[in-house]
């Protein structure tokens, strides 16, 4: 009967002890060193933004073989989670509350609509306080800071003003603009009309074509009938691609400038042979990259891609930045703590300065989270429907 | 306005009312077989624009690849018909419309996994310098899109009227039991039907593919179009597909140029909206009853 006593103690302590040990600090709480880090990642993948998304995902996929081979960062693993928002801003919303509750990510990066920027901001600044590398450029003067938010896009804003300081320079006085009727679009037609205004420059048409349009042809005739000296195009979508295409059809021959959002080959490939002329402002052309641009062009073209595009520089400035922050500030990824490096995460990324990433020379302040510089910008041309510099002196240097 | 920018919007609308034309004429065939509606029916247009691009971009010659591409999509319509609207069919409009509905996501998906996200185009079927008349600078692609309209339009009168199947068809629209009673094959008019739109819609496709940017997500824009140019003409009505597609595609670009883009899309629904209100079976129909 003893022994069955000591039998059932000791059966009993078998059961109860390892409960003890679970209660005391765990093995993987103490040993946070392998804890990884949790990039949480979200784009448009699908829908009218998807050519955006795609260029972003194909940039963190490549970035990730090609800077990190070993896949850790600081000797963590790093887990980075994509997920297609879809542009939708109540999705992302979601997205979003799950990378902070449920997978304890260390950092957001991604975001690339405006409506959906504009529906996270409570849950960084307010709710989880989250650190995003976002590709959503400034397209309003007055943007407001967003804590947590940092960008490393081309600044709309910046562009539209060398758009048209470029045509003054030509000597283009009489200017038609061109715009999407998304939020975008509407934002940069303002901006646009501005800085036209402000340079001196006469607004003789301004024409707002769907998003979608299938044609624009009788928008475009009115342009042609104002007899601009250029046709300024600051829109996205694929109604702004038949709007391009439409402008030459009926044999438009005054400049065309284009912002950003048309560097997209299968953009200028569905303009076809009218395409060649039209004048491009960006920041990196995949013909002609620069020095700080070198690795990133050669890995992303020996993965396959043709078209190396604003995006893809974003996206991968993005992480450069996002890497040394979490080296420099020796972030613990361990889940327990998430929450707090989140923070201290955020305050190494504010402190970046002239970074010199691909998609520009980068700096950052506690009132400036657009941090790109102007002279990060250059002018494309194309060739037929392929993009090459204008001034190729800069290429490689 | 001068006169040569009206003369532009209007080449512009008829351009563009063609297409709509061609993809309402396909929504009526399918609604006089089965009085149900094709949701799937813009899904045509981007398919067979795709594989026209596709083929091209593999080296195969610009007219065998338009006509492979008009039997491609033609082909994946009497599949469906044959695989999930028989089975359905006598289940009524609505179960028709919900598999078709099927059909279009089916469709769109594949044209995303197979051709991408963005947005391509076909080359011209000739080349050669835009024409000028009254003002308006016409591509050689938009004779094409309305004579070939017009071609389709005058060889469906003559189908309807001179052959077998176009009268077993006519009598199909007209009384199915009646059609059923002399011996027509109610199946066999209904794959007839759904061979005939998929068809108008791939040739709607190619036609247009040189002048509008194809994407995935085009069939969706095309079918509304395609559905209001239908119910304007009025449903079941052939001759009112075209009447439809024309008024349809002149209004809007008119409007195009007056109204701010964020309201154009309105305009199709606003005309629908009128037309029910004062003539619900369409300026030339008179099946609404049957809806």
């Amino acid at each position: 009967m003893k022994t069955h006593r000591w039998l059932a103690v000791a059966a009993a302590l078998a059961v109860v002890l390892p409960g003890c040990s679970a209660s005391s600090p765990s093995p993987s709480a103490s040993s946070s060193s392998n804890a990884p880090y949790i990039i949480g990642g979200f784009a448009s993948l699908t829908g009218g933004g998807a050519a955006l998304g795609q260029s972003w995902k194909q940039a963190v996929e490549i970035w990730q073989k090609t800077v990190i081979p070993d896949g850790k960062i600081n000797g963590h693993p790093v887990e980075f989670l994509i997920q297609d928002d879809q542009s939708n801003p109540d999705l992302a919303s979601q997205i979003v509350t799950k990378y902070a509750t449920d997978n304890k990510v260390i950092a957001l990066a991604g975001a690339t609509f405006g409506n959906v920027l504009e529906a996270i901001r409570p849950l960084l600044d307010d709710r989880y306080h989250l650190p995003l590398m976002r590709i959503v450029g400034r397209y309003h003067d007055e943007e407001p800071l967003i804590k947590w938010a940092f960008s490393t896009l081309i600044d709309h804003t910046v562009a539209a003003t060398l758009m048209i300081d470029y045509a003054k320079q030509q000597g283009w006085t009489k200017l038609a603009v061109v715009s999407s009727d998304d939020a975008f679009g509407q934002a940069m037609n303002q901006i646009v009309q501005k800085r036209i205004a402000a340079a001196g420059l006469t607004l003789v048409d301004n024409e707002v074509v769907p998003f979608t349009a299938a044609d624009s042809t009788p928008q475009m005739t009115k342009i042609r009938e104002a007899k601009p000296d250029a046709v300024v195009f600051y829109a996205a979508g694929t109604g702004a691609t038949t709007a391009w295409k439409n402008l030459k059809q009926i044999g438009m021959t005054a400049p065309i400038l284009l912002s950003p959002a048309f560097q997209d080959k299968k953009v200028s490939q569905a303009v076809g042979s009218m395409a060649d002329g039209a004048l491009i402002i960006t920041n990196g052309i995949d013909s002609c990259p620069l020095a700080r641009q070198k690795l990133a062009f050669d890995a992303l073209h020996a993965a396959g891609v043709t078209d190396v595009n604003f995006i893809h520089t974003a996206a991968w400035t993005g992480l450069d930045i996002l890497k040394a922050s979490l080296e420099k500030a020796n972030i613990d990824p361990d889940p327990l703590k998430v929450e707090a490096e989140r923070g201290r995460l955020r305050d190494q990324i504010e402190k970046t300065q002239n970074y010199s990433g691909v998609s520009g020379v980068i700096s950052y302040s506690p009132t400036d989270h657009i941090g790109i510089t102007p002279d990060g910008y250059m002018w494309g041309v194309f060739k037929g429907t392929t993009l090459t510099a204008l001034d190729q002196s800069k290429c490689g240097k | 306005m001068t006169p040569d920018f009206y003369a532009q919007v209007l080449a512009s609308g008829l351009v563009m009312g063609a297409i709509y034309s061609l993809i309402a004429i396909g929504y009526n065939i399918v609604f006089s077989a089965t009085s149900g509606v094709s949701f799937a029916q813009g899904e045509y247009v981007t398919l067979a624009g795709f594989t026209a691009i596709g083929l091209v971009g593999a080296g195969i010659a610009l007219p065998l690849a338009v006509l492979a591409a008009i039997a491609a999509a033609t082909l994946v319509s009497a599949i469906f018909e044959r695989t999930t609207i028989h089975p359905v069919l006598m289940r009524g409009p609505v179960a028709i419309g919900m598999v078709t509905i099927g059909q279009q996501i089916a469709l769109q998906t594949t044209d995303l996994s197979v051709w991408g996200y963005g947005s391509q185009s076909l080359d011209p079927f000739t080349g050669g310098e835009p024409v000028r008349i009254f003002g308006a600078v016409v591509l050689p692609q938009a004779f094409w899109v309305v004579g070939v309209t017009f071609l389709l339009f005058i060889a469906l009168r003559v189908f309807y009227a001179k052959t077998w199947l176009g009268r077993s068809m006519q009598a199909c629209s007209e009384d199915k039991e009646a059609a059923a009673s002399l011996g027509i094959n109610p199946g066999l008019v209904v794959l007839a039907a759904f061979v005939l739109s998929g068809a108008a819609g791939a040739i709607a496709g190619v036609l247009v593919a040189p002048i509008v940017a194809v994407y995935f997500q085009s069939g969706i824009e095309w079918a509304l179009k395609g559905m209001a140019a239908a119910i304007i003409g009025g449903l079941g009505n052939t001759t009112g597909s075209l009447v439809g597609g024309f008024s349809l595609g002149v209004v809007e670009a008119l409007s195009s140029s007056f109204i701010p883009a964020g309201l154009q899309s309105t305009v199709p629904l606003t005309l629908l909206v009128l037309l029910l209100m004062f003539r619900p079976s369409g300026l030339l129909g008179r099946k609404m009853a049957r809806l």
